[in-house]
């Protein structure tokens, strides 16, 4: 194909003579050391898929052979009931947590530097961090093995079943605590990919010339931000109840099951589309470049990825059909559910008119693309067909969800991303993975896949239950089972074809040149592999397919050209990269990208180690760790000399019309501490939820025996609070106008108030009659009160660190952006704080 | 480049302290884009949840205010609130059009590719409201 590949701009430019200093700044140190602090955006990557892929050879092909090997015939012994449900447990569980995320994160993190036309992702420490949580939490979920403490509650872990009663030992609590860290890890790469999709992008390209790819990790990132908190929250909740003896999920002291339910499924089923959106990316990429035609329907496939990410939030209790939901309600998420398939047959018929116009050429890529689109095609009329409330009824907890789902999944996510390995790894590596290889690998796991779930189907219907560890002889269910099986043992040496093949063409691959795949986005006109920094000479975009569409990437408007060159030639020092408008992609400012750092590390160390200290209930040992967290944050932050003075900076940006920040970027911290506040209140939004929904099924609240709180010292709190939001403002206003004096004096003036509201309230909530333990309305009280607390804590911490850098001066006219960050956040926790504790204090007295 | 460049001197970072000159908040056209292009599915995720809300709370809830939301309130405001969410879909179907069209006062970044989209979400919207909110002459509870 590469013969009749179309134009290749980039690789015809010679380089300049920066190439490789900008190639040594943009790397990592060598050895254990650079293994440990790296940041650069190709490793953090190449890790996350690596892992995740581990962790399906671990919980995605071991559990489901054994599994299937159990119940290939009736009344089997091979494994016991016990067993079986902590291979189902572990199953799910790892394959929605551990292994398709961190890959698709791995994806997002390893590519979009050179998709978008960038240097570097914009919080590369925050991709390490990323990386370490998701490792870490992985492997200490994973460690519940070694102890002989595997969960067994379903990769759900619905209440009461995994509620303290019912699984007394601590094989949930490493379900809850090792996935938590990983989630943690997730929210913290999404907010990475979103801030380097939106404002890091080669000028010129503006939103509606940006890959459809990138528009899918966009969704995917914002839908885990909306969908992974809620988790999260219930994640604390539920370990609350095991291990601090809340009342959360338990009915007989004011608790509810339903509401681990809603909270799980507010994030299970969006998890669904969080997978299949940037699969669908994947494949929007892949299929116009092997059918050697533009992608049919761009807009309305940008409208369809947009409008399944909302809609993938209005779905949840399509899960919870048969728990007794009122009429009405069933009636609106069966609506949602069913019309989520709008958007998902828009995008098939964009992919189809797409080959329809095209001319194939069989590549294994196309191979995966063509056996997703007719796997995934049955798996999503089955999900119309279980969206409709009276055949959920006949057909929840039966197999026929299990078939279900699995064509969804690995028709649906799997093969588009075995499709993305073929379509990249010559990018990353160099080499061409071995097409005949390729050939088996699909075949293999084609026909495997159909062999292995479509009877399931059948078998669903016939009344076989999920969840089952045997079956009787005689219900006619055996031949289904030995079917589904066999297909089991054409999967398996599909997988390992295809790991034969990536090790095989690591070795000795074809030499694949700079665009074996004649492709039409900007990741083709780097070498291949790319230099650590990808792009010397930002390309110039002007058009959706640059490299089928231009002539050379260095060509447009007079100034864009001579900015992209001036940056090529001349902040050679320091790890410089760009930030663009959102919209229009023309440049806004230049920054320094954070360099290697341990850091990271340290912080990760730290937020597993709270984790597991509250495993093992060494619950000291948590006060080490949470300081060690905020010794590392403070570190990691720790403000270090601008390469550039501020003439210097001033020069460049009078020679090109654009700011630079030598000692880090505005805008970059300005989006994350948005993003950071969005989390905090998704959050917040989460609890907030859980405190009505308590309400809603308890018609007393608060419970006989305890009265409604007094109002006065939380008013109080709340003014002090308050009025401290206003003078971290007039600091700002203060800094601002270059008076240091009123800077300090203000900064002095919100910590006082701050923490004197912070201690009053402190004291109310505290010396309060009820505890947490006796009663729901007690549980979410305290929770919500220590949620708040905690958040203010981080605020006070943060002014506390502020002033004591403005006193030594770090602060100036022109460089403040710090402390502009401290006033949003502690903005946001005071607003935070007056919906909170009102809603705490004035709740009980309005309903 | 951006709105500082076009400044007598092109350096009004300088002048002016960062991060005003190249802070986000300058950038309003990027803004406003983003209205009309989630203004639909935005209004139906709102519709989704307050008609989810009231309904849950007005056949699940008992306790004192919650007879405030009996039935037929919960079919009554789902009614409501979807022609009003209808109504609002389709302006933000319109001014999309617009844009599309080129008739509006669009910002200098908006591009037709942005429009249609947000015109497609909108209608898209609309039509998902009503399917959500219709089931409400049926069902009371």
């Amino acid at each position: 194909m590469s013969a009749a590949a179309p134009d290749r701009p980039g690789s015809t430019v010679e380089e300049p003579l920066t190439h490789d200093e900008l190639n040594e700044l943009f790397a990592d140190p060598p050895g254990l050391w650079g293994q440990l602090t790296g940041v650069q955006n190709d490793k953090l990557g190449s890790r996350l898929l690596f892992t995740g892929f581990f962790f399906l050879l671990l919980g995605g092909s071991v559990d489901s052979v054994v599994m299937r090997l159990q119940l290939a015939i009736a009344e089997n012994s091979l494994v016991s009931a016990e067993t079986y449900n902590e291979l189902f447990t572990n199953h799910g569980t790892v394959v929605m947590f551990l292994v398709i995320l961190p890959i698709f994160e791995g994806f997002a993190i390893l590519l979009l530097p050179l998709i978008l036309g960038t240097r570097e992702m914009p919080f590369p420490r925050l991709g390490a961090f990323s990386y370490w949580t998701v490792l870490f939490g992985g492997l200490l979920y994973y460690s519940s093995t070694l102890f002989q403490l595997v969960p067994d509650a379903g990769w759900f872990a619905y209440t009461p079943l995994s509620g303290p009663v019912y699984s007394p030992d601590l094989a949930l609590d490493f379900w809850v605590l090792g996935l938590g860290v990983a989630e943690v890890g997730a929210v913290a790469a999404a907010i990475e990919i979103i801030i380097g999709i939106l404002k890091m992008r080669a000028p010129g390209m503006t939103l509606s010339r940006m890959p459809i790819f990138a528009w899918a990790l966009l969704v995917f990132s914002f839908m885990i931000l909306f969908a992974f908190t809620p988790l999260i929250i219930a994640s604390l909740l539920l370990e609350l109840d095991r291990g601090f003896g809340t009342q959360f999920f338990n009915p007989a002291r004011g608790g509810s099951s339903l509401l681990w339910q809603h909270l799980f499924w507010i994030f299970g089923h969006p998890e669904v589309y969080i997978q299949f959106v940037p699969a669908t990316g994947v494949v929007s990429m892949i299929l116009p470049v092997f059918m050697r035609k533009r992608l049919v329907g761009y807009t309305w496939l940008v409208g369809a990825l947009v409008a399944i990410g909302f809609l993938s939030f209005g779905l949840w209790a399509h899960h919870m059909f048969a728990v007794g939901l009122p009429p009405l309600v069933l009636s609106f998420f069966a609506a949602a559910s069913m019309l989520i398939a709008v958007p998902a047959g828009v995008q098939f018929v964009g992919w189809l008119s797409t080959i329809w116009s095209g001319r194939a050429v069989w590549k294994t890529p196309l191979f995966f693309v063509v056996g997703f689109l007719v796997i995934f095609v049955i798996g999503g009329i089955t999900g119309v067909m279980v969206a409709a409330v009276p055949f959920d009824l006949q057909a929840h907890d039966s197999f026929f969800v299990v078939g279900h789902m699995h064509y969804v999944l690995i028709g649906g996510v799997a093969f588009p991303i075995f499709a993305g390995v073929y379509y990249w790894f010559p990018k990353f590596t160099g080499k061409m993975l071995d097409e005949r290889l390729g050939r088996w690998n699909f075949w293999l796991l084609f026909i495997g896949v159909n062999v292995t779930f479509f009877p399931m189907h059948i078998v669903g219907l016939m009344g076989m239950p999920r969840r089952v560890y045997t079956y009787s002889d005689g219900l006619g269910w055996g031949i289904y089972n030995l079917i589904s099986t066999i297909g089991v043992f054409i999967i398996v040496p599909g997988i390992a074809v295809f790991i034969w093949n990536v090790i095989r063409s690591v070795r000795r691959g074809e030499p694949a040149g700079n665009n074996p795949w004649g492709g039409d986005t900007l990741e083709w006109a780097t070498s291949s592999p790319p230099a650590e920094h990808g792009w010397t000479v930002l390309p110039i975009v002007r058009s959706r397919h640059p490299m089928w569409d231009q002539d050379d990437l260095r060509s447009g408007d007079e100034r864009l050209v001579r900015f992209v060159n001036g940056l090529a030639a001349w902040p050679l020092r320091w790890r410089a990269a760009v930030i663009v408008g959102t919209a229009d992609a023309r440049p806004q400012e230049v920054f320094r990208v954070a360099h290697p750092s341990i850091w990271p590390l340290v912080a990760a160390c730290g937020v597993v180690l709270i984790f597991i200290a509250e495993l093992i209930k060494l619950r000291w040992i948590i006060a080490i760790a949470v300081t060690t967290v905020v010794v590392a944050l403070i570190a990691w932050n720790w403000p270090e000399d601008p390469p550039m003075t501020v003439e210097e900076e001033e020069a460049f940006e009078r020679e090109h019309g654009v700011a630079v920040n030598a000692g880090g970027s505005v805008i970059v911290a300005a989006w994350g501490m948005g993003l950071a506040i969005l989390f905090v209140g998704i959050a917040f939004s989460s609890l907030l939820l859980s405190y009505f929904y308590l309400r809603l099924v308890n018609p007393v609240w608060p419970p006989p025996g305890i009265d409604e709180p007094g109002l006065a010292r939380a008013a109080v709190a709340a003014a002090l609070l308050a009025l401290s939001a206003r003078a971290i403002h007039a600091a700002l206003r203060r800094v601002r106008a270059g008076d240091q004096a009123g800077f300090v004096g203000a900064l002095v003036l919100t910590l006082v108030l701050a923490v004197a509201g912070f201690t009053i309230e402190f004291r109310d909530v505290t010396t309060m009659a009820f505890g947490a333990t006796a009663h729901a309305y007690g549980s979410i009280f305290h929770t919500l009160a220590g949620f708040i607390g905690v958040l203010a804590a981080g605020g006070i911490t943060m002014l506390g660190t502020s002033l004591y850098w403005a006193i030594r001066g770090q602060y100036t006219r022109r460089r403040y952006a710090t402390v502009a960050n401290v006033a949003r956040f502690w903005t946001a926790a005071v607003a935070i704080w007056i919906a909170g504790f009102g809603t705490l204090y004035l709740g009980p007295y309005l309903t | 480049m951006s709105e500082h460049a076009d400044s007598p001197d092109g350096a009004l970072t300088g002048a002016e302290g960062t991060p005003v000159a190249v802070d986000v908040a300058r950038d309003r056209s990027a803004r406003v884009i983003w209205v009309p292009f989630l203004g639909g599915p935005f209004t139906w995720i709102t519709h989704f949840m307050l008609v989810y809300l009231v309904t849950e709370t007005g056949c699940s809830g008992d306790g004192r205010g919650f007879e405030l939301f009996d039935p037929p309130v919960p079919a009554v405001t789902t009614l409501a609130a979807t022609g009003i969410a209808v109504v609002v879909c389709l302006g933000f179907a319109r001014w999309s059009h617009r844009w599309w069209r080129g008739d509006g006062q669009a910002p200098a970044a908006v591009d037709a590719t942005m429009a249609f989209a947000g015109f497609l979400l909108a209608l898209f919207s609309a039509v998902a409201v009503l399917f959500v909110g219709l089931p409400a002459l049926v069902f009371q509870c």
